[in-house]
């Protein structure tokens, strides 16, 4: 009977207007499929081609070369700079996770309202509008020896001398990363935890399951896909990131983002481009592996 | 049920805890913005006045007017462009047209690839058809990182509406032109418009894929070369608190209320 309908509706959208011309749906979707292949994917494809080209002083010639790559890849500092990159990507992934999930559950399951759950939700993910320069720059004065973060920690005496790690570190770019980052794991562990049946929870707990029981085998398991469409958010920006490691890191800490506008400050082109794709290549991968653990594309 | 009542009083402090971690840092921009004529970057406050205020919008107002029209008018053009691209890819999703998936995955990789790299990209490309950087790569990539949302917004809204609302009107003998402006085009309209608010809102704040597109500063790239390239004031802070309180004016006063509208809407329906 659903299927039925469903087909049902399916025919009758066909049957809907403009119906009898054919081509002015393809043309429809002709439009917006241009506009991404001219401003996203030529720019990719040009990005990867020119990692192969040869550098000049202040450009590139067309002739072929692995030399932009075997310079990156012998480099140590590069190599350094890619590790650190992926460190602090998969920690910021983690550490969102674990703080954003009781966010996304309390929010799905404790708010007793659907009008509040919805208010609630937007003033937590407000943030997500502003720049990402703003959200960089309102960090500087929290960090440093004399920042907002010490002089609370000292003036309320749960510190007596003010901590050195906060000024210009790796350590300090991961916390403001973290705080930058963390409504893009909450949105969608939300969301997926808002499509669970509550009769299914109710069902376990008439069984006789307790709390943690329900939450382990009922709620993870329901919220997997969402969990995982979080983790691929926060890894991709994480991983692109240079705005946070410039303004909080100071010289301290790097990033292949950055790595890649020092090249592109001193217009070594070949090098930015040969950069990026290996920032695309390891970006995939972690995707790709991601979407098979995560199972996300069953349910589409 | 003791233990339930415990459980639900510490989500909601840990809850109302994360929210003082999202904002804390931009509520003390803005407290410091405030900051005495001698004050410096970071706490304490040395007296309460509005002379870096002043100072933004007297010896800063020069060079930030540029940035800011050219802010307001990619937004502009951004939010009408995704709206229309966004309603051309949710109308041929909807009817499943051959290759509609094939858009589907395009604008999942729009939202999957990192701003710095469809920056360069964009460079690259444009150094490549030898044309002067400027306006149009610009607009290219804000619409190319917000039509994913407006695309999103469109098929929820497009999904809702019922074919045979169309279909009668055909019955009725309506041409499919008009059927197609007096009857979808109505429907969908409340929707279309959230889509270029939302458009416009991310084009408005949009910095990494910017960077190294364009030589004629945006605000956020105006912000950006501030705070890389000078001694830091506090006026800083001014600028960067105007920017959060206009963009959660705009979201909380314009986008949040078109949206909750068409959910009301719908649960009506």
């Amino acid at each position: 009977m659903c299927a039925y309908l469903r087909s049902e509706q399916q025919r009758s959208i066909e049957r809907s207007p403009l119906a009898g011309v054919r081509g002015i749906w393809t043309l429809l979707l002709a439009i917006p499929g241009a506009w991404l292949g001219w401003f996203l994917l030529a720019p990719v494809v040009i990005l990867l081609l020119v990692s192969w080209l040869t550098p000049t002083i202040s450009g590139f010639v067309y002739e072929f070369t692995s030399a932009n790559y075997s310079s990156l890849l012998t480099s140590g500092s590069f190599i350094q700079t890619l590790l650190t990159t992926i460190f602090n990507a998969l920690l910021t992934t983690v550490i969102t996770l674990l703080i954003g999930y009781p966010v996304a559950y309390y929010l799905a399951f404790v708010i007793p309202t659907l009008r509040l759950r919805f208010a609630l939700f937007l003033i937590a993910l407000a943030p997500f509008f502003t720049s990402s320069v703003v959200r960089a720059i309102a960090w500087i004065p929290m960090m440093g020896r004399e920042g907002a973060l010490n002089w609370i920690l000292t003036t309320t005496g749960i510190i007596d001398q003010p901590l050195d790690i906060l000024l210009f570190s790796n350590f300090a770019v991961r916390i403001a990363m973290v705080q930058i980052y963390l409504l893009f794991m909450i949105s969608p562990i939300f969301f997926s935890l808002s499509t669970i049946d509550h009769s299914l929870i109710e069902a376990a707990r008439d069984m006789g399951a307790g709390f943690t029981r329900i939450l382990i085998e009922v709620i993870f398991p329901l919220s997997r896909q969402g969990v995982f469409v979080g983790a691929i958010f926060v890894f991709v920006l994480a991983m692109g990131d240079f705005a946070t490691v410039r303004l909080i890191g100071g010289g301290a800490a790097a990033s292949v983002g950055l790595a890649i506008q020092n090249f592109m400050l001193f217009m070594q082109f070949p090098l930015a481009a040969a950069a990026a794709s290996l920032l695309v290549v390891v970006t995939v991968a972690g995707v790709v592996i991601l979407v098979k653990y995560g199972r996300i594309l069953e349910g589409l | 049920m003791m233990m339930d009542r415990w459980r639900t009083r510490i989500l909601a402090v840990y809850f109302w805890l994360i929210i003082c971690f999202l904002y804390g840092p931009i509520f003390i921009m803005a407290v410091l913005s405030l900051q005495g004529p001698n004050g410096g970057m970071t706490l304490p406050m040395y007296g309460v006045s509005l002379h870096w205020w002043q100072r933004l919008f007297t010896v800063r107002l020069t060079e930030l007017r540029g940035p800011l029209f050219r802010s307001l008018a990619v937004a502009v053009e951004t939010g009408i462009i995704v709206a229309v691209l966004g309603f051309l890819a949710g109308l041929a999703v909807r009817r499943q047209v051959k290759g509609s998936s094939l858009l589907t995955w395009g604008i999942f990789l729009a939202l999957m690839t990192p701003g710095i790299l469809l920056g360069l990209g964009m460079s690259l490309w444009w150094r490549f058809l030898r044309l002067e950087p400027g306006h149009l790569p610009l607009l290219g990539v804000h619409v190319i990182w917000a039509l994913p949302f407006a695309y999103l917004i469109l098929v929820a809204v497009l999904s809702r509406i019922d074919p045979r609302l169309e279909e009668s009107a055909r019955d009725l003998g309506a041409s499919g032109f008009a059927t197609f402006t007096e009857v979808l085009l109505p429907l969908v309209w409340p929707g279309i418009l959230s889509a270029a608010l939302f458009g416009f809102t991310l084009s408005l704040n949009e910095f990494e894929r910017s960077i190294l597109v364009t030589s004629e500063n945006t605000l956020p790239l105006q912000l950006w070369s501030i705070v890389t390239v000078r001694v830091l004031d506090p006026d800083v802070y001014a600028l960067g608190t105007l920017t959060v309180l206009i963009t959660l004016a705009i979201v909380f006063v314009l986008l949040v209320p078109s949206i909750v509208a068409q959910v009301r809407r719908f649960r009506r329906d």
